[in-house]
């Protein structure tokens, strides 16, 4: 009988036992995190489309230098028409690129209509030559022959900012958000180390600002995971959900130079 | 004795040798034909052998590209042209000409139709999101060589607003469908095939992939890395291979066409976006999650001819598969994959 006992008390120990190591088990798997860009700040309805953002393991005290560099090179960010302005573009090639909120001629084919533009039409020239007269092939692949600074410059000076500013932070996943419902979906996160309510930290921030109407945001959140999928709004305002937003009015191209 | 005997052999030995070496070099080129992953054609660079455009790419192409054969100098820089003769046939020749024939040596159509092909081409989708918009597909130039796959061209109209379709455009032509390997260890729940098979495509149901270089030169001709010259900067050899037309999909009842699916390509695309090689993709480039956003929305009591079944699909599916294990999931999937056990992913999202 005291056998019997034992046997039954050992059995009911290693059942006690088992079951927050079950528990523990189910927490883990692999997370998807939505965030949704749509927000209004000041009045003004944000529409982030092909917007990167990237996540980082670790809660915000793991990613501090992160944050630091993020905030500390904000200021840094020159707009595209600041930048295309300083390089000495005409107004018609700014004019092109606004048209369609481009930041690169690889934006949209270039139109017969478009290469009364000075930047185009020299490049066109260029392409003729080297496409033996083939007009249809020297404007479609005119790019090549635009001058290098207002051809990559500005998406080389934005990837040159945002090496800066990641340093040696590798993030988890970079995302950029969709052109209809304005959403970053980060997939695959692994779940890994959760705590008793089955989360664990991660670190969102899209690290280099993000132009629009004439305003640079930058962000940089905490976000908390479990297993599953997770909502999350970005904030309209600094504090707002343990979040950091920096809003920088951006400077205006005026008479070949760029001005507060 | 032996110097005599060594003075006597040598002729001997050096005139086998003179005979041997051609030998050697004719006989593996006649066996295995030319392949850009044997040592010595690897060791060098494409440049050594292909131009950048090759003369004749206004009437081949249409658009620079390499649109011919190597000449001759590539082959006899190295090869002797005793090498090219097989019981007095220049067999060699027949690698990049249809005929010999005195006076004349037509050329085969380049790239050989039906030949193994030797290159992969590695796209990082993850770099290229950062520059593109809103170009347009253009269809009227010619093909290349290097990537075969052919979904359809897009709608163009729809495509203005999808960075991808400057790339992947609609189908013209309905193409063969392959399940992909069913992965996690996964069971059929039933081992013959029910009749549910996959849905009729029409036009418009999947995407094309670039043909050809064509595309990709609109913005690498030069200039930015890697520029047409640089072959290596996008291709990649591998073992000699016969690339296959069929096109793998685990979910072949999605049509790209539909209006409730005219959105931006990123919504659902997402995996691929965030990679580097899509082949190196473990899971289905569309999650779930993806799908679920509009399907699979609790509507459980609605049945097949319910308007709103469709919102209901995944739980219906998941539901009826409860009920009985030989169900097949007909909503999304054909019969190859909708036998097999619902894998965790779907239930992880079931309402």
């Amino acid at each position: 009988m005291p056998t019997r006992l034992l046997l039954l008390a050992c059995t009911l120990a290693a059942l006690v036992g088992a079951v927050p190591g079950v528990a523990q088990q189910a927490k883990t798997g692999r997370a998807s995190l939505v965030v949704t860009t749509q927000v209004t700040i000041g009045g003004t309805k944000l529409i982030l489309s092909r917007k990167r953002f990237f996540l980082f393991t670790g809660n915000r005290g793991a990613n501090a230098e992160l944050e630091k560099r993020v905030v500390a090179h904000a200021g840094e960010f020159r707009s595209r028409d600041c930048f295309y302005c300083t390089q000495g573009v005409s107004k018609e090639y700014l004019d092109w690129l606004r048209a369609a909120d481009c930041e690169t001629p690889y934006c949209r084919e270039v139109s017969d209509a478009d290469l009364k533009i000075p930047e185009f039409a020299a490049a066109y020239k260029l392409a003729l030559v080297q496409y033996k007269g083939k007009p249809d092939i020297a404007r479609r692949w005119i790019t090549p022959f635009i001058t290098a600074p207002i051809r990559d410059g500005f998406y080389q000076q934005k990837k040159q900012l945002q090496t800066t500013i990641l340093g040696d932070a590798k993030p988890l996943g970079a995302v950029m958000t969709d052109a209809t419902s304005y959403k970053a979906t980060f997939i695959d996160i692994p779940i890994t180390k959760p705590n008793d309510k089955g989360l664990e930290a991660f670190f969102l921030t899209n690290a280099v600002p993000i132009e629009f109407q004439g305003k640079a945001y930058t962000w940089v959140c905490p976000v908390n995971l479990k297993v599953g999928n997770t909502q999350f709004q970005l904030p309209t305002k600094d504090g707002d959900k343990s979040c950091k937003l920096i809003i920088q009015e951006l400077p205006k191209c005026s008479a070949g130079g760029c001005t507060k | 004795m032996s110097v005599r005997l060594f003075v006597r052999l040598l002729p001997v030995v050096l005139g086998a040798g003179v005979l041997l070496v051609p030998w050697l070099e004719r006989s593996a080129a006649q066996t295995k034909g030319f392949s850009h992953t044997e040592q010595h054609h690897k060791a060098k660079d494409c440049a050594f052998c292909h131009k950048m455009p090759t003369s004749n790419w206004p009437t081949a192409r249409g658009y620079p590209d390499v649109a011919q054969f190597p000449g001759h100098a590539s082959c006899f820089g190295c090869h002797k042209t005793s090498a090219v003769f097989t019981g007095g046939k220049p067999t060699f020749c027949l690698g990049c000409h249809s005929d010999i024939a005195p006076g004349r040596a037509p050329f085969k159509k380049f790239p050989v139709a039906g030949r193994a092909r030797e290159f992969n081409i590695a796209f990082p989708h993850r770099t290229h999101q950062d520059l593109l918009a809103r170009l347009l597909r253009r269809g009227d130039v010619a093909p290349g060589h290097f990537v075969n796959a052919a979904w359809r061209p897009a709608d163009e109209k729809n495509a203005v607003r999808n960075s991808c379709a400057v790339c992947h455009s609609d189908t013209k032509a309905v193409p063969v469908v392959k399940t992909p390997p069913i992965k996690d260890g996964l069971d059929k729940v039933s081992d013959a095939a029910s009749g549910v098979a996959a849905a009729s495509p029409a036009a418009g149901f999947f995407k094309a992939d670039p043909e050809g270089h064509a595309t990709c030169f609109t913005c690498h001709y030069s200039g930015i890395k890697a520029p047409s010259t640089d072959c290596k900067g996008c291709h990649a050899a591998t073992p000699a291979f016969k690339p296959t037309e069929a096109i793998a999909r685990y979910s072949v009842r999605f049509d790209h066409a539909r209006e409730q699916h005219k959105t931006d390509c990123m919504s659902c695309h997402v995996r691929i976006a965030q990679s580097d090689d899509s082949r190196a993709l473990k899971d289905p480039d569309v999650p779930l999650l993806a799908c679920v956003s509009c399907h699979g929305k609790p509507f459980n009591s609605s049945d097949r001819k319910n308007k709103d079944y469709w919102q209901s699909a995944l739980n219906n599916e998941i539901i009826g598969r409860q009920k009985d294990k030989a169900m097949v999931c007909a909503y999304c999937h054909s019969d190859d994959v909708g036998r097999y056990d619902i894998p965790a992913s779907h239930i992880a999202l079931k309402k």
